[in-house]
Protein backbone atom coordinates (compact mmCIF):
# COMPACT_ATOMS: atom_id res chain seq x y z
CA UNK A 1 0.00 0.00 0.00
CA UNK A 2 2.86 2.31 0.86
CA UNK A 3 4.25 1.87 -2.64
CA UNK A 4 0.94 2.75 -4.25
CA UNK A 5 0.64 5.83 -2.07
CA UNK A 6 4.18 6.89 -2.98
CA UNK A 7 3.31 6.49 -6.66
CA UNK A 8 0.21 8.63 -6.20
CA UNK A 9 2.31 11.26 -4.46
CA UNK A 10 4.32 11.63 -7.66
CA UNK A 11 1.25 13.13 -9.26
CA UNK A 12 1.62 16.22 -7.07
CA UNK A 13 3.80 19.26 -7.92
CA UNK A 14 7.38 18.94 -6.68
CA UNK A 15 6.98 21.74 -4.11
CA UNK A 16 3.98 20.07 -2.50
CA UNK A 17 5.69 16.68 -2.53
CA UNK A 18 8.90 17.94 -0.98
CA UNK A 19 7.22 19.84 1.81
CA UNK A 20 4.23 17.63 2.61
CA UNK A 21 4.98 14.27 0.96
CA UNK A 22 6.64 12.43 3.85
CA UNK A 23 4.08 13.77 6.27
CA UNK A 24 1.21 12.60 4.04
CA UNK A 25 2.74 9.16 3.83
CA UNK A 26 3.08 9.04 7.60
CA UNK A 27 -0.56 10.06 8.15
CA UNK A 28 -1.75 7.59 5.51
CA UNK A 29 0.13 4.75 7.22
CA UNK A 30 -1.34 5.58 10.60
CA UNK A 31 -4.87 5.83 9.20
CA UNK A 32 -4.39 2.60 7.22
CA UNK A 33 -3.29 0.74 10.34
CA UNK A 34 -6.39 1.91 12.17
CA UNK A 35 -8.75 1.04 9.31
CA UNK A 36 -7.17 -2.37 8.78
CA UNK A 37 -8.10 -3.29 12.33
CA UNK A 38 -11.77 -2.55 11.53
CA UNK A 39 -12.12 -5.34 9.01
CA UNK A 40 -11.51 -6.06 5.34
CA UNK A 41 -14.51 -4.25 3.91
CA UNK A 42 -13.79 -1.06 5.86
CA UNK A 43 -10.16 -1.24 4.82
CA UNK A 44 -11.05 -1.75 1.14
CA UNK A 45 -13.40 1.23 1.26
CA UNK A 46 -10.71 3.31 2.97
CA UNK A 47 -8.17 2.46 0.26
CA UNK A 48 -10.62 3.29 -2.49
CA UNK A 49 -11.48 6.67 -0.96
CA UNK A 50 -7.79 7.44 -0.40
CA UNK A 51 -6.88 6.67 -4.01
CA UNK A 52 -9.75 8.70 -5.45
CA UNK A 53 -9.07 11.64 -3.16
CA UNK A 54 -5.35 11.60 -4.00
CA UNK A 55 -6.15 11.73 -7.72
CA UNK A 56 -8.70 14.47 -7.23
CA UNK A 57 -6.52 16.55 -4.93
CA UNK A 58 -3.42 16.19 -7.11
CA UNK A 59 -5.43 17.70 -9.98
CA UNK A 60 -6.71 20.47 -7.69
CA UNK A 61 -3.23 21.26 -6.37
CA UNK A 62 -1.86 21.42 -9.93
CA UNK A 63 -4.66 23.76 -10.94
CA UNK A 64 -3.91 25.92 -7.95
CA UNK A 65 -0.19 25.66 -8.58
CA UNK A 66 -0.62 27.21 -12.03
CA UNK A 67 -2.69 30.13 -10.80
CA UNK A 68 -1.12 33.56 -10.44
CA UNK A 69 -1.29 33.76 -6.66
CA UNK A 70 0.23 30.35 -6.02
CA UNK A 71 3.26 30.35 -3.77
CA UNK A 72 5.87 27.65 -3.87
CA UNK A 73 5.69 25.99 -0.47
CA UNK A 74 9.42 25.36 -0.61
CA UNK A 75 9.98 29.10 -0.51
CA UNK A 76 7.89 29.58 2.58
CA UNK A 77 9.75 29.78 5.86
CA UNK A 78 10.71 26.23 6.80
CA UNK A 79 9.41 25.25 10.23
CA UNK A 80 12.89 24.67 11.62
CA UNK A 81 14.05 28.17 10.63
CA UNK A 82 13.14 30.93 13.03
CA UNK A 83 11.29 33.98 11.74
CA UNK A 84 14.31 36.15 12.60
CA UNK A 85 16.71 33.91 10.71
CA UNK A 86 14.39 33.75 7.73
CA UNK A 87 14.17 37.55 7.53
CA UNK A 88 17.98 37.69 7.56
CA UNK A 89 18.04 35.05 4.82
CA UNK A 90 15.72 37.05 2.61
CA UNK A 91 17.86 40.18 3.04
CA UNK A 92 21.04 38.27 2.27
CA UNK A 93 19.51 36.63 -0.80
CA UNK A 94 18.20 39.92 -2.16
CA UNK A 95 21.55 41.66 -1.63
CA UNK A 96 23.43 38.81 -3.32
CA UNK A 97 21.00 38.76 -6.27
CA UNK A 98 21.40 42.50 -6.67
CA UNK A 99 25.18 42.14 -6.75
CA UNK A 100 24.94 39.53 -9.52
CA UNK A 101 22.66 41.82 -11.54
CA UNK A 102 24.94 44.85 -11.07
CA UNK A 103 28.07 42.94 -12.13
CA UNK A 104 26.28 41.50 -15.15
CA UNK A 105 25.04 44.94 -16.23
CA UNK A 106 28.54 46.43 -15.85
CA UNK A 107 30.08 43.64 -17.84
CA UNK A 108 27.58 44.09 -20.67
CA UNK A 109 28.14 47.82 -20.59
CA UNK A 110 31.94 47.34 -20.82
CA UNK A 111 31.52 44.93 -23.75
CA UNK A 112 29.31 47.43 -25.53
CA UNK A 113 32.02 50.07 -25.10
CA UNK A 114 34.68 47.58 -26.21
CA UNK A 115 36.49 47.96 -22.86
CA UNK A 116 37.51 44.34 -22.73
CA UNK A 117 39.83 44.52 -19.71
CA UNK A 118 37.02 46.02 -17.69
CA UNK A 119 34.59 43.48 -19.13
CA UNK A 120 36.84 40.63 -18.04
CA UNK A 121 37.07 42.12 -14.54
CA UNK A 122 33.27 42.34 -14.21
CA UNK A 123 32.89 38.90 -15.70
CA UNK A 124 35.08 37.54 -12.86
CA UNK A 125 33.13 39.59 -10.34
CA UNK A 126 29.85 38.30 -11.72
CA UNK A 127 31.07 34.71 -11.46
CA UNK A 128 32.15 35.27 -7.84
CA UNK A 129 28.86 36.93 -6.91
CA UNK A 130 26.92 34.06 -8.53
CA UNK A 131 28.92 31.56 -6.48
CA UNK A 132 28.23 33.62 -3.36
CA UNK A 133 24.51 33.55 -4.18
CA UNK A 134 24.63 29.81 -4.70
CA UNK A 135 26.21 29.34 -1.26
CA UNK A 136 23.55 31.50 0.36
CA UNK A 137 20.84 29.48 -1.36
CA UNK A 138 22.42 26.31 -0.07
CA UNK A 139 22.82 27.71 3.43
CA UNK A 140 19.10 28.54 3.64
CA UNK A 141 17.99 25.60 1.49
CA UNK A 142 16.44 27.81 -1.17
CA UNK A 143 15.99 26.48 -4.70
CA UNK A 144 17.47 28.37 -7.62
CA UNK B 1 -12.71 15.50 -1.70
CA UNK B 2 -15.02 18.35 -0.94
CA UNK B 3 -13.44 21.61 -1.73
CA UNK B 4 -11.84 23.48 0.21
CA UNK B 5 -10.60 27.04 0.78
CA UNK B 6 -12.80 29.75 -0.57
CA UNK B 7 -10.43 32.61 -1.03
CA UNK B 8 -12.96 35.40 -1.18
CA UNK B 9 -13.13 37.14 2.14
CA UNK B 10 -16.46 36.73 3.79
CA UNK B 11 -17.52 33.80 1.62
CA UNK B 12 -18.58 30.65 3.49
CA UNK B 13 -15.86 28.13 4.21
CA UNK B 14 -16.06 24.56 3.06
CA UNK B 15 -16.65 21.95 5.73
CA UNK B 16 -13.12 20.47 5.74
CA UNK B 17 -11.60 23.93 6.08
CA UNK B 18 -14.00 24.95 8.80
CA UNK B 19 -13.29 21.76 10.74
CA UNK B 20 -9.53 22.16 10.36
CA UNK B 21 -9.68 25.74 11.62
CA UNK B 22 -11.94 24.72 14.51
CA UNK B 23 -9.61 21.92 15.47
CA UNK B 24 -6.56 24.16 15.42
CA UNK B 25 -8.36 26.89 17.36
CA UNK B 26 -8.05 24.81 20.50
CA UNK B 27 -4.41 23.83 20.12
CA UNK B 28 -1.73 23.13 17.51
CA UNK B 29 -1.89 19.64 16.03
CA UNK B 30 -0.06 17.49 13.54
CA UNK B 31 -1.75 15.82 10.55
CA UNK B 32 -3.01 12.60 12.08
CA UNK B 33 -4.15 14.31 15.29
CA UNK B 34 -6.11 16.75 13.12
CA UNK B 35 -7.75 13.88 11.27
CA UNK B 36 -8.81 12.23 14.53
CA UNK B 37 -9.98 15.46 16.14
CA UNK B 38 -12.09 16.34 13.09
CA UNK B 39 -13.73 12.93 13.29
CA UNK B 40 -14.52 13.58 16.95
CA UNK B 41 -15.67 17.16 16.32
CA UNK B 42 -18.15 16.00 13.70
CA UNK B 43 -19.41 13.08 15.81
CA UNK B 44 -17.82 10.61 13.42
CA UNK B 45 -19.69 12.06 10.42
CA UNK B 46 -16.59 13.45 8.69
CA UNK B 47 -13.45 11.44 8.14
CA UNK B 48 -11.06 13.35 5.95
CA UNK B 49 -8.91 11.32 3.62
CA UNK B 50 -5.19 12.06 3.52
CA UNK B 51 -5.53 13.74 0.13
CA UNK B 52 -8.38 15.99 1.22
CA UNK B 53 -6.69 16.91 4.50
CA UNK B 54 -3.41 17.87 2.85
CA UNK B 55 -5.11 19.58 -0.08
CA UNK B 56 -6.85 21.84 2.43
CA UNK B 57 -3.71 22.30 4.54
CA UNK B 58 -1.75 23.23 1.42
CA UNK B 59 -4.18 26.01 0.55
CA UNK B 60 -4.49 27.19 4.14
CA UNK B 61 -0.69 27.44 4.30
CA UNK B 62 -0.62 29.40 1.09
CA UNK B 63 -3.29 31.78 2.35
CA UNK B 64 -1.34 32.00 5.62
CA UNK B 65 -4.37 31.10 7.70
CA UNK B 66 -2.25 28.42 9.33
CA UNK B 67 1.47 27.87 9.73
CA UNK B 68 3.76 24.95 10.34
CA UNK B 69 6.03 25.16 13.27
CA UNK B 70 8.67 23.21 15.03
CA UNK B 71 7.58 21.25 18.03
CA UNK B 72 10.03 19.65 20.37
CA UNK B 73 10.54 15.94 19.70
CA UNK B 74 8.85 16.03 16.31
CA UNK B 75 10.22 14.44 13.21
CA UNK B 76 9.94 15.81 9.70
CA UNK B 77 6.92 13.57 9.17
CA UNK B 78 5.14 15.03 12.13
CA UNK B 79 5.13 18.81 11.80
CA UNK B 80 2.52 20.63 13.79
CA UNK B 81 0.13 23.26 12.46
CA UNK B 82 -1.33 26.23 14.25
CA UNK B 83 -3.69 29.06 13.41
CA UNK B 84 -2.25 32.42 12.43
CA UNK B 85 -3.99 35.59 13.55
CA UNK B 86 -5.56 35.84 10.06
CA UNK B 87 -6.88 32.30 10.36
CA UNK B 88 -8.31 32.99 13.80
CA UNK B 89 -10.04 36.15 12.56
CA UNK B 90 -11.47 34.26 9.59
CA UNK B 91 -12.79 31.51 11.86
CA UNK B 92 -14.38 34.06 14.18
CA UNK B 93 -16.06 35.75 11.20
CA UNK B 94 -17.38 32.39 10.03
CA UNK B 95 -18.72 31.58 13.49
CA UNK B 96 -20.52 34.94 13.55
CA UNK B 97 -21.97 34.29 10.12
CA UNK B 98 -23.25 30.89 11.19
CA UNK B 99 -24.64 32.29 14.43
CA UNK B 100 -26.56 34.94 12.51
CA UNK B 101 -27.92 32.33 10.08
CA UNK B 102 -28.96 30.05 12.94
CA UNK B 103 -30.74 32.93 14.71
CA UNK B 104 -32.57 33.91 11.53
CA UNK B 105 -33.51 30.31 10.75
CA UNK B 106 -34.77 29.66 14.29
CA UNK B 107 -36.83 32.86 14.20
CA UNK B 108 -38.49 31.75 10.96
CA UNK B 109 -39.23 28.31 12.39
CA UNK B 110 -40.75 29.82 15.52
CA UNK B 111 -42.90 32.21 13.55
CA UNK B 112 -44.19 29.41 11.30
CA UNK B 113 -44.99 27.26 14.35
CA UNK B 114 -46.80 30.16 16.03
CA UNK B 115 -48.76 31.04 12.89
Amino acid sequence: MKRIFRTLLRLYPAGHREVLGEEMLFVFEQAAEEQRARGRLTFARFILVEIISMLWEAAAVWKWHRSDDALDLRKMRPPQVSRQRYVTAIDEVLAARQLVAVNLARMQEAIARREFVKARFYSDEERKSREHLRLIHRKYRIDD
Amino acid sequence: MRHVVNRHDGAPLSEPVLLILMSLAAQPRHGYALMKDIEALSDGRVRLSTGTLYGALHRLLQDRWIERFEQQDTSREKQAYRLTSTGRRRLQAEMERMKQLTRAGMARLRSSEAG
